[in-house]
């Protein structure tokens, strides 16, 4: 279909009647248009969720202005379309298309989906099929577009294996651009078949195509080896950019119409997260420590608020208040911001008495809600998962923003921990009263304000690849309901104490999902025959359908999600090379099970092998500021 | 402290109708800040920008006559409101006109009262359009128009007669053309869509163009 029908259709048919049909619209300001030719490569970016949620991504603005840099290079946004908006483009038989020159997606040299949650899978696979294309990699023509993929769920791509073509493995901005290269200079060169051009680019370093691995399985079911096809490179090395400050950052970011998710400017202070707890998967895949100079940070944000005339922005990272410049950068920022109307906020801030301080100085977090993740209720399970927060840390802080005015406090946690009991699950009530009191204690001493509430968050705990944690078994189901019920009894007779918890069954599709391997690919595409998409969206998550999925593929969810695995078993995901040891890992693991601490390698390095494996370091701005090894 | 009120007039059209009102509020406040408008600050503990509408246009309608009042801390000419807006908002919202209006006037809210609207028609997607010019007679005719009015799940009858000021229709060519004057604001008003719904039309119907074609009041006061 020509994007000028399309276009009409849109407008005279299809948009008067859809919901938010703004997140149609593709002419947001600083959107990039450009004129198509036979020589551009062209490069559709899609996020598998809402244009509401996928416009929150800083990953894919950054690869969007990145590639556009480029003359010959085009890069265009594509998102899922609401079910309404689904309905009307199939009755009208028009496919999926891109936002800003309305051409079908089939009409792209490279799709290149981001990978941010499981949950978001189907979505894959919904898209393609909108977009014309066979969902399977070997059902698609040769003149279709290669389909590629990257995010922290590549770094178990093995269930996606089957649908896509290529991987990109770790940071895309040090990947993307070569990629985009060597496919002008293989397309220019000579015929290739899709396969052989497929072959020269698994060449390229954090290149992984599927095709050319074949897993094979135990008796058992265990993966036993890979059978390598073609002298392909094994392992998949993952890719890092070594200096933030020399990477490339966009300032004239797209301004949606729409109120999206994070609706702000946004720059980010640096890239990976030291602390070392035992269950992120950020925390691992993003290693190492890279920030970025305090002088490029002002420079940007005054570029970025300028271009797009938000009234806010965000100093964005895994966690803000590790930044050794974060209080010269403040400093620096604030007065230029302030003169503008421009708010300043640090999202992820990992909450401390000095958060207090600064949240108090720069007056941008409301008062009405403060976040902490204690993320397990005893001392002893936080060593477990090291995360080093202290009840007195807590309770200090909560103490100074209960005095600062706060009078809103949520709580993080997680269910179903390694050697979690009920005496942790307890402790969860217990430090969330000790917090209700002291807001009480507080008010009282100065002499009224709102009553205090407490909001419990709690979610169900998912092994993921590439962790310390990747051989444990999750919870059943069962257990995890059990565990919920027995939160539910002892909140029941708190005031003051609100419990919320994640849907069980989400938590299990999502544990299945982050350790499979490629076998369970056949139950995404059965799930999403049964009409699974969107399911990161409560309405549209359905459980059954999975089951009759794993069911007809005849696979065991069980297997995935609550099999504890041996050291000496061979995972999925092992093909993929984080550049975290397989040794440190599991050297984490038997500490978590001894319950003892892993300090910040910021402050002592305990030799994950990131650094001498990528050939890059902890890159900290600013050592004398005290935070790390002054 | 604002030292200056300046009245625009902006156009809203083309794809910019498939906006709400809210997101072209965010519209206007950012291209305010990316031209380095002195505008002024509300007191309190988030300070917003002091920029006051006209009455809301419903997502879908054009418009080439929207109003908007901008409070600026420090002097500025109008016509630089004018060109430095333009620079920097996206081409179907322009400002046609700005001029310096008294500090203390009413809010555009209050002084509106009236807009009319003119709907178009193609007959070939809304061949039932051909008889709006039969049906007006009847509805200018009827003394009493009652309409069900959804509000928090709850349906309110509602008579609307005295609010439809006017009431036109012709057909030209292949489009035909209906064009209505409502009374608006805050005692009791109608809206376009309960006017199409008189006519088994809405908003949504493929094939009707809805512009709103002018905001007036009956006071006294000069809005330009």
């Amino acid at each position: 279909m020509q994007p000028d029908r399309i276009r009409s259709i849109l407008r005279d048919e299809i948009l008067p009647t859809v919901s938010k049909p703004a997140r149609y619209l593709g002419n947001e300001l600083n959107s990039v248009h450009k004129e198509w030719s036979a020589e551009m490569v062209k490069v559709a970016l899609a996020f598998p969720d809402v244009y509401e949620v996928g416009m929150s991504h800083l990953g894919l603005k950054i690869l969007y202005h990145l590639l556009n840099q480029e003359d010959d290079v085009l890069a265009e946004r594509v998102y899922a379309p609401w079910p309404d908006m689904e309905e009307a483009l199939q009755r009208r038989g028009v496919p999926l298309f891109s936002l800003e020159s309305s051409r079908p997606l089939k009409d792209f040299d490279l799709i290149g989906f981001t990978l941010q949650y499981e949950l978001s899978f189907t979505t894959i696979l919904n898209m393609l099929d909108l977009a014309g294309l066979a969902v399977f990699a070997a059902d698609r023509q040769e003149d279709d577009p290669l389909v590629i993929s990257g995010g922290p769920c590549a770094f178990n791509p093995e269930p996606l294996a089957p649908f896509i073509d290529l991987f990109v493995i770790g940071e895309a901005e040090e990947i993307l651009p070569r990629l985009v290269a060597e496919y002008r200079r293989l397309r220019a060169s000579a015929e290739l078949s899709k396969a052989e051009l497929l072959r020269a680019l698994a060449e390229l370093p954090g290149v992984y195509v599927p095709a050319l691995y074949e897993p094979v399985y135990d008796a058992d079911g265990k993966l036993s080896r890979w059978e390598v096809r073609d002298q392909a490179p094994f392992p998949i090395k993952k890719q890092v950019i070594k200096d933030l400050d020399q990477a490339f950052f966009p300032t004239r970011f797209i301004v949606p119409y729409l109120e999206t998710v994070h609706d702000r400017a946004m720059v980010e202070v640096f890239r990976g997260c030291a602390r070392g707890c035992r269950f992120c998967q950020a925390g691992m895949i993003y290693r190492p420590v890279r920030e970025r100079s305090v002088e490029n940070l002002v420079e940007l944000a005054q570029a970025i608020v300028l271009a797009t005339g938000y009234d806010e922005l965000s100093l964005v990272s895994l966690s803000t208040g590790d930044y050794t410049g974060l209080t010269r950068l403040v400093e620096e920022l604030l007065p230029k911001l302030k003169e503008r109307g421009i708010a300043l906020s640090l999202p992820s801030l990992r909450i401390d008495t000095f958060a207090v301080e600064l949240a108090e100085q720069i007056q941008s977090i409301r008062k009405t809600g403060l976040t902490f993740a204690p993320e397990a209720g005893t001392a002893r399970l936080r060593d477990v998962i090291n995360k080093n927060v202290t009840e007195e840390d807590l309770l200090r802080t909560t103490e100074a923003a209960f005095r600062a005015g706060w009078h809103t406090v949520k709580l993080y946690f997680m269910l179903g921990l390694p050697t979690e009991t009920d005496e942790d699950l307890a402790g969860i009530y217990l430090l969330a009263k000790k917090v209700a009191d002291l807001g009480e204690s507080v008010r009282r001493e100065i002499g009224g304000g709102k009553r205090v509430t407490v909001t419990v968050s709690v979610s169900s705990f998912v092994p993921k690849a590439h962790t310390p944690f990747q051989w444990f078994a999750q919870d059943t189901r069962d257990e995890l309901r059990r565990k919920q019920r027995y939160l539910e009894s002892l909140f029941k007779k708190s005031r003051g104490l609100a419990l919320k918890y994640h849907d069980v069954d989400v938590s299990f599709i999502e544990a299945v999902l982050a350790r499979a391997d490629r076998r369970v690919a056949g139950a995404i595409y059965e799930a999403w025959r049964r009409g699974a998409k969107l399911e990161g969206w409560s309405e549209f998550f359905c459980v059954t359908r999975w089951e009759e999925a794993f069911a007809a593929c005849g696979l065991d969810p069980a297997f995935y999600a609550n099999r504890p695995r041996r050291y000496t078993e061979l995972l999925p995901w092992e093909i993929i090379d984080s550049g975290v040891s397989k040794e440190f890992l599991a050297r984490e693991a038997d500490k978590a099970l001894a319950g003892s601490k892993t300090v910040d390698c910021r402050a002592d390095c305990e030799d994950c092998g990131v650094c001498p494996g990528l050939k890059v370091a902890n890159r900290l701005r600013y050592r004398d500021s005290g935070l790390f090894g002054g | 402290m604002e030292a200056l009120r300046v009245r625009a007039q902006y156009t809203k059209v083309g794809d910019l109708r498939f906006i709400s009102h809210l997101d072209l509020t965010r519209v206007m406040e950012r291209a305010v800040k990316r031209a380095q408008l002195p505008i002024a600050y509300s007191e309190g503990f988030h300070p917003m920008p002091k920029i006051a509408y006209g009455p809301a246009l419903a997502l879908g309608i054009i418009s080439r006559v929207e109003l908007v009042d901008f409070f600026f801390a420090a002097p500025v000419l109008p016509t630089e409101v004018q060109s430095r807006l333009n620079r920097v908002l996206p081409v179907e919202c322009r400002i046609v006109r700005a001029a310096a209006v008294p500090i203390d006037q009413p809010a555009l809210t209050t002084l509106i009262d009236r807009a009319s609207y003119l709907v178009r028609a193609d007959l070939q997607l809304v061949p039932a359009a051909k008889a709006l010019p039969a049906q007006i007679g009847d509805i200018l005719e009827r003394e009493s128009i009652v309409v069900e009015r959804e509000k928090k799940g709850r349906t309110r009858r509602v008579e609307i007669r005295p609010h439809l000021l006017g009431l036109r229709a012709w057909v030209d060519g292949p489009v035909a053309y209906l064009e209505f004057t409502l009374r608006v604001g805050s005692e009791g008003a109608t809206n376009p869509r309960e006017v199409l719904g008189l006519f088994n039309l809405d908003l949504t119907t493929p094939g009707l163009l809805v512009e709103r074609t002018e905001l007036a009041t009956e006071s006294e006061v000069e809005l330009f």
